[in-house]
């Protein structure tokens, strides 16, 4: 299975723009009708094959936004452009539109590919990899020149279904039953296994059944990560690249990885800190994804693998990599099943009408919201406080220190110090620090800079009478700090407080890229899962609003009480 | 009590920056005396009040309020500030009652969390001193529920209830409506007829007429003319004082 580090989640109203193949990459002007909005179009709404997907979904979205000189389309111009198509664009087989360019688009993801599609640290601006291989032998079997297009790895499919600036997927696609029903499948031009891998200092570990309760780390929207959660006890921990879970293994804060053969073989290679646990199990094969319609360019992207298997093109190119063995060998002889089943009505099911299947599960995902964003919310405000009446009230050199912490703090992106805690602590000083701590403390030290400036406000409105009628009666300093500034100081601050707290809660979906299974990346997995992102975004959606708007209750009451 | 004065002033001084306010004042106060001050605005008598219990420090001359002796430039300990705090209580023209508790809290605050009076003899007390200025059934009201008369009383019950053997009024009565005044003028005068010690700054001259013994004019900085209260009022010796008084008669 190939990788994207971090995935996107797609346009959620892209889909309504699905069709146009025949308009031609970077053909006609800018602002030609159906070229402004087509998938080709590098500045589209609908993709954006620019930004690498290595951002992430949240500023991928954003990017959108930083071309200079366009607005954002208008919704009901998309609308009519659907009906246009609709009516008048009868669809073309992709094929005809290859051979007239000449060239085969094949949509991948270079980010953590190796041995699939990678970047060589010794050459980073070439691109290798046994799918890279594959892919050339493939097109110079066709007739047709081969061109790379990179895209984040969990949207190829409905990045193809919807149109996509790529003909094909050629990127450890699962020739699965999930991915048969959305889109067509060649056959198998290479054949993987599930493979646990654990640290050598564990070796009872020989199947997943052996872990209990331990935790196991798996990309995100991959088999692996649906063979993991339907073992019972398991904590599974997601991630969006395949190498940030084998730091975490070998630092202990995972009890093993499920990854797929291909994946666990480089990553083993010359590691003594990591071993296989027991032997690859629930085979499968990886095909070139190819839209349903196009059932010419299937035949001949079929009959090609055939070619290159029986011939021994793909042994030769696969052995370079050490990955020729006696699975990929009977793929020859590959037979399709006879119950196989056609894709259907896109692939797309219904969440909503399922939610007794999907509502439980966000559920749990949001448990994991609410105490990470609890747990991060105490921390900032305590230490916020503590800030605040530093900065407030201690003498210079500490002033300063707080003044410091604050500005950095509020000044850098919190996913750099979520980064900073999590890998950047392990590695410079060994603090191996467990991912829900790292969330917390990230969200807490950097919400901690905000609260304590809302304090401060808080603090300076409280009138200078205060502290001169608590020091007429007798007390000290600090105890007219205590018992008359700071109750007011926090009323008056309450309002923000509970902003930064509905904020943070939103805001805790960043920790899903150190694999905290939280509520939105649960929404994106269960997107891409059953392709309803209205159905299972309307769920999410209530999910947090319920949440946000009982907290806002809570502290509507406690503001109540407070006055 | 002792035959020695309570509150002994000698050559008190204040600048801020290069504006000089005090320019050497000297009160001599026995115990269960009601002194006035009176005189234009600016001319330093709130300034005068809060240097007596060092909310301002004053920068020349000695200031003794019973036992405790301050002199200028000397660096004061906490604790001792906090006795002198407590020896001599102090009223607000605002009030600055803490919003954020009751009327009986804001009594009960002193004598509970500054002195450690236990609890429910804290409350007796607060119940007491609430009664005493006519407020036994507001002890439950947040300061914003109250007016402003109320207020000043619950701040004069939050001043008697650290037991002070001297109270500074800076301005009790300004804030107030007229109509509100006369509550907090009979408070003030029944407390002077019990013995209460104190200093009244005042520009309501019924107050100073009814409560003090003796009245100090300030003007520019220095004690333009003392004497007894009748006297003050009725043949002021100096033209400034006779100015300002009638002035402020209207």
């Amino acid at each position: 299975m190939n990788a994207a580090p971090l995935s996107s989640l797609p346009n959620p109203l892209g889909f309504l723009t699905y069709k146009n193949e025949r308009a031609r990459p970077n053909s006609g002007s800018f602002w030609s009708f159906p070229l402004f909005f087509s998938p080709h179009n590098p500045l589209s709404p609908l993709v954006d094959p620019v930004c690498p997907a290595r951002w992430g979904g949240r500023f991928r979205i954003l990017s959108r936004f930083n071309y200079p000189g366009r607005s954002r389309p208008v919704f009901s111009l998309r609308l009519l452009w659907l009906c246009l198509v609709s009516i008048v664009a009868a669809r073309a087989d992709t094929w005809t539109d290859i051979q007239r360019r000449g060239v085969l688009r094949w949509g991948g993801d270079a980010e953590g590919g190796a041995p699939y599609v990678y970047h060589p640290p010794n050459d980073p601006d070439r691109l290798t990899g046994f799918e890279v291989d594959f892919a050339e032998a493939l097109c110079k079997r066709l007739g047709v020149k081969s061109e790379f297009v990179q895209f984040g790895w969990n949207n190829l499919v409905p990045g193809l279904q919807q149109g996509g600036n790529y003909d094909v997927i050629i990127a450890g696609l699962e020739r699965s039953s999930e991915n048969l029903a959305k889109i067509a499948m060649s056959r198998p031009y290479f054949a993987f296994g599930q493979q646990l891998v654990t640290r050598a200092d564990r070796p009872q570990v020989l199947q997943m059944a052996d872990l209990g309760r331990g935790s196991v780390g798996v990309l995100s929207g991959s088999s692996s990560f649906h063979l993991a959660s339907a073992q019972p006890g398991l904590q599974v921990r997601v991630y969006d690249d395949n190498v940030n879970y084998f730091k975490d293994l070998e630092l202990g804060r995972l009890d093993a990885v499920l990854t797929d053969t291909p994946i666990a073989q480089v990553n083993l290679a010359g590691n003594s800190k990591l071993r296989p646990a027991g032997p690859p199990f629930e085979f499968g094969y990886y095909a070139v994804g190819i839209r349903s319609a196009d059932t010419h360019l299937l035949d001949r992207i079929n009959g090609a693998i055939e070619v290159l298997l029986v011939d021994g093109t793909l042994e030769k190119s696969y052995a370079r990599y050490g990955l020729w063995n006696a699975e990929q060998a009977a793929l020859s002889a590959w037979k399709p099943a006879s119950s196989e089943s056609s894709p259907t009505s896109g692939g797309r099911r219904s969440a909503l009408r399922e939610w007794r299947t999907y509502l439980p599960i966000l559920l749990r995902a949001a448990v994991t919201t609410v105490w990470v964003t609890g747990a991060g919310m105490t921390l900032a405000v305590a230490w916020g406080a503590l800030l605040a009446l530093v900065r407030q009230y201690s003498p210079k050199p500490l002033r300063w220190a707080a003044i410091v912490y604050i500005e950095v703090f509020r000044g850098t992106p919190l996913l750099l110090q979520l980064y900073f805690i999590y890998f950047g602590l392990a590695q410079q000083f060994g603090w191996n620090l467990s991912a829900g701590l790292a969330a917390v403390l990230a969200l807490g030290l950097n919400y901690a800079a905000t609260e304590a400036e809302n304090y401060r406000a808080g603090l300076e409105a409280v009138p200078r009478g205060q502290t001169e009628a608590a020091l007429a009666l007798g007390m000290t300093r600090g105890m007219a700090i205590r018992r008359v500034i700071l109750p007011q100081a926090l009323r008056i601050s309450l309002p923000s407080v509970t902003n930064d707290f509905i904020a943070m809660f939103k805001d805790s979906s960043i920790v899903s890229v150190i694999g905290l299974m939280e509520l939105t990346k649960e929404y994106q997995i269960r997107g891409l899962d059953t392709g309803d992102y209205i159905g299972v975004g309307l769920m999410t959606a209530a999910i947090y609003f319920v949440l946000g708007y009982a907290a806002s209750l809570g502290v509507a009451v406690l503001e109540r009480r407070l006055r | 009590m002792s035959n020695s004065p309570l509150v002994e002033v000698r050559g008190l001084k204040k600048q801020f920056g290069p504006t000089v306010v005090l320019r050497g004042i000297d009160l001599i106060q026995s115990c269960g005396e009601c002194v006035a001050l009176i005189g234009p605005s600016g001319c330093g008598k709130t300034t005068f009040l809060r240097c007596l219990n060092q909310l301002e420090t004053h920068d020349a001359g000695t200031v003794r309020i019973s036992s405790l002796t301050l002199s200028a430039g000397e660096t004061v300990p906490g604790s001792k500030l906090q006795q002198l705090r407590q020896t001599a209580g102090m009223v607000f023209q605002q009030f600055h009652l803490f919003p954020h508790r009751t009327a009986l809290e804001n009594v009960m605050e002193g004598p509970l969390h500054v002195l450690g009076t236990p609890l429910a003899e804290s409350k007796a007390l607060a119940h007491g001193l609430l009664a005493k200025v006519g407020l036994a059934d507001r002890a439950h009201f947040r300061p914003s529920q109250l007016s402003g008369g109320q207020q000043q009383r619950v701040a004069i019950a939050r001043a008697l209830a650290m037991g002070p053997e001297i109270l500074l009024l800076d301005e009790p009565t300004s804030a107030l409506d007229p109509e509100l005044r006369e509550e907090v003028r009979d408070v003030l005068v029944r407390l002077g007829d019990e013995g209460m010690t104190m200093i009244v700054v005042t520009h309501d001259m019924d107050l100073a007429r009814r409560l003090a013994d003796r009245v100090l004019f300030f003007a520019d900085g220095v004690v333009a003319e003392s004497g007894p209260a009748e006297e003050m009022f009725t043949a002021a010796k100096t033209d400034r004082a006779r100015e300002f008084l009638r002035r402020v008669r209207g």
